[in-house]
């Protein structure tokens, strides 16, 4: 960066373009930047970071990378089944040699059969990885000591920091856990049991993010267990609970096992389980400044149904809990209270800026809201900044319903 | 200690005063006042950075100074498809490219690792969806490519074509 020269993509040194193409995926780093000059098929040639992701790679370019990228440049591999990649993952273990990837940092199974995923873990160098995320869809009952046995294995490795398993409550039992395990981040699904949660923290020193896809009728169920056994989760600083679908009591009871929470992310789920009243301002507030000291940011998305059709006047009632200086000057926690008029006994209430990643969208809808903050969505659009995916709900035609609103570049 | 400024003198002589806190998310410039104990009045130069980038890097690093600490760097954190730029961050980045690769060799000199992902990942967004020639077009490079060697890259593609 020197004085009189002005600075374009051409100038810049090999490590800064790579951490651009550590932005991108294989296909556009080989097919779209490897051919546009002599520098840039230098550069790719040199580019030892690639993603192998079988859900991006289209049909027609999957042959060519499957030969143009060495095993030795990629760190991370996402297998994936579904409808439209028929056949693609087993086209994939033909093509290549499992055993050259031997700078594995993450490997990803998304509805994986439990045939490949043996197949694969047999043949492949997991003794790299720092992170690994599973998810099964076929059980083969054959598999179940493989499975377990492989998956210990990697539990058990020194390397690992980051694991997500999304498996049957059966192959989550039949794991080993080490001695010490340094996890740091975990996800799980809903198949977990308090006893076997109880053994990973007690394991897993350095665990400090746990992210809970639904929340475990088994865990809830148990807490006693914990409380039994005088476990909690201190270690803890990340919860994330989605799909919430128990009340606020055994919500605050399993709450009360990790008294360390810097963040707190909650979800509701979707289902109309009465007597949840997650939607509580004050007892929120009671809550956290007695039980979660910490507690830094708390983010929540919550679904409550009512008994009567919802007016603007109730909204205010029920968002008048999160107007006080706890919320609005301590915590710096913003809430906007909504109802679509056509479904007025359901009322949502969140933190913003909203922290889903996604949303429906209704055509038509008529909605009412109340907030504590001082600008609506449409006046500031950061509200919206971690949403990345909308669903739309298309029945009719929407020529008349569009409106070009906000125009994002990414 | 809030509040407590420094000087920081960019390469075309522009002096700064810059609270410690906010200069202190460049690890460049944390090292330089832990390892040397420099008092209030000495002048921190930084001899690859002109002031009108070195303005850019203060206006940024001053939106994001209560930002939460970002993951340490390793291979693992570089996910892929993380590519979503705030609303704030959209708005800063609207600058001309010349000044986005200032950017980037700012926050890289600098060490300020939040600032340099969202630089990287706006050059990547800028390219993502685009063919090689519209990268050509799009970042002003020239194809030197020989015909024999554009002819041999045609033949890898269309090796894959014949599958």
């Amino acid at each position: 960066m020197l004085n009189n020269t002005i600075s374009s993509m051409k100038t810049l040194p090999v490590e800064l373009l790579h951490r651009i193409f550590d932005n991108l995926d294989a296909e556009t780093i080989l097919l779209s930047i490897r051919p546009v000059s002599r520098l840039f098929r230098l550069v790719v040639d040199n580019y030892d970071r690639y993603v192998f992701d079988l859900k991006l790679i289209s049909k027609t370019n999957f042959y060519l990378l499957c030969r143009l990228i060495s095993p030795k440049n990629v760190i991370s591999i996402i297998f994936f089944n579904n409808q439209q990649t028929l056949g693609q993952l087993d086209l994939f273990l033909s093509l290549v040699r499992l055993q050259e990837f031997a700078r594995l940092h993450s490997l990803i199974f998304i509805n994986i059969d439990e045939f490949q995923l043996n197949f694969i873990l047999k043949r492949i160098n997991c003794n790299t990885l720092t992170s690994l995320s599973c998810n099964i869809r076929i059980y083969d009952a054959r598999y179940k000591n493989a499975t377990t046995s492989r998956l210990s294995s990697i539990i058990a490795q020194s390397t690992l920091r980051k694991l997500k398993l999304d498996i049957s409550a059966e192959r989550m039992l039949e794991i080993s856990w080490p001695s010490i395990c340094t996890i740091e981040y975990l996800t799980i699904n809903d198949r977990i049991t308090m006893d076997n949660l109880c053994k990973i923290s007690q394991c897993s020193p350095d665990l400090h993010t746990l992210v809970m896809k639904k929340t475990s009728q088994y865990i809830t169920n148990n807490l006693t267990l914990a409380n039994h056994l005088a476990i909690n989760f201190r270690q803890l600083t990340s919860l994330i609970i989605d799909e919430i679908d128990v009340t606020i009591d055994q919500l605050e009871s399993f709450l009360l096992l990790t008294p360390s929470l810097i963040h707190l992310k909650l979800i509701d789920g979707q289902n109309r389980l009465d007597g949840k009243r997650l939607i509580d301002g004050e007892r929120w507030e009671e809550f956290i400044k007695i039980n979660l000291p910490e507690l830094e940011k708390f983010e929540f998305y919550f679904n409550e149904w009512r008994l009567t059709k919802q007016t603007k006047t109730d909204l205010e009632l029920t968002i008048a809990s999160f107007r006080t200086p706890f919320w609005i000057e301590y915590k710096k926690c913003f809430v906007i209270c909504e109802c679509d008029m056509k479904y007025s006994f359901n009322i949502r209430l969140y933190s913003i800026p909203i922290f889903k990643s996604s949303v429906f969208y209704t055509l038509n809808s008529k909605k009412i809201f109340s907030s504590t903050y001082h600008m609506t969505i449409d006046q500031d659009v950061s509200v919206m900044d971690n949403i990345n995916l909308v669903y739309f709900g298309l029945t009719q035609s929407v020529d008349d319903h569009t409106e070009e609103k906000v125009c994002y570049s990414t | 200690m809030a509040g407590h400024k420094i000087k920081l003198q960019s390469n075309d002589g522009d002096i700064f005063d810059v609270e410690v806190e906010i200069a202190k998310l460049s690890i460049t410039i944390k090292t330089m006042l832990e390892d040397l104990s420099m008092n209030e009045e000495e002048i921190i130069p930084l001899p690859n950075i002109n002031s009108a980038i070195f303005k850019k890097v203060i206006q940024w690093t001053t939106h994001h100074k209560d930002d939460p600490p970002l993951p340490p760097e390793d291979d693992e954190n570089r996910e892929k498809n993380t590519n979503d730029i705030s609303s704030w961050d959209q708005e800063f980045l609207k600058v001309d490219q010349g000044t986005l690769f200032e950017l980037i060799l700012a926050a890289n000199y600098l060490d300020i690792k939040g600032l340099l992902d969202v630089t990287c990942t706006s050059v990547a967004n800028m390219i993502k969806g685009k063919t090689s020639e519209e990268i050509r077009q799009t970042f002003n490079i020239k194809n030197d490519f020989t015909p024999q060697e554009e002819e041999q890259i045609k033949k890898e593609n269309e090796w894959c074509e014949n599958k």
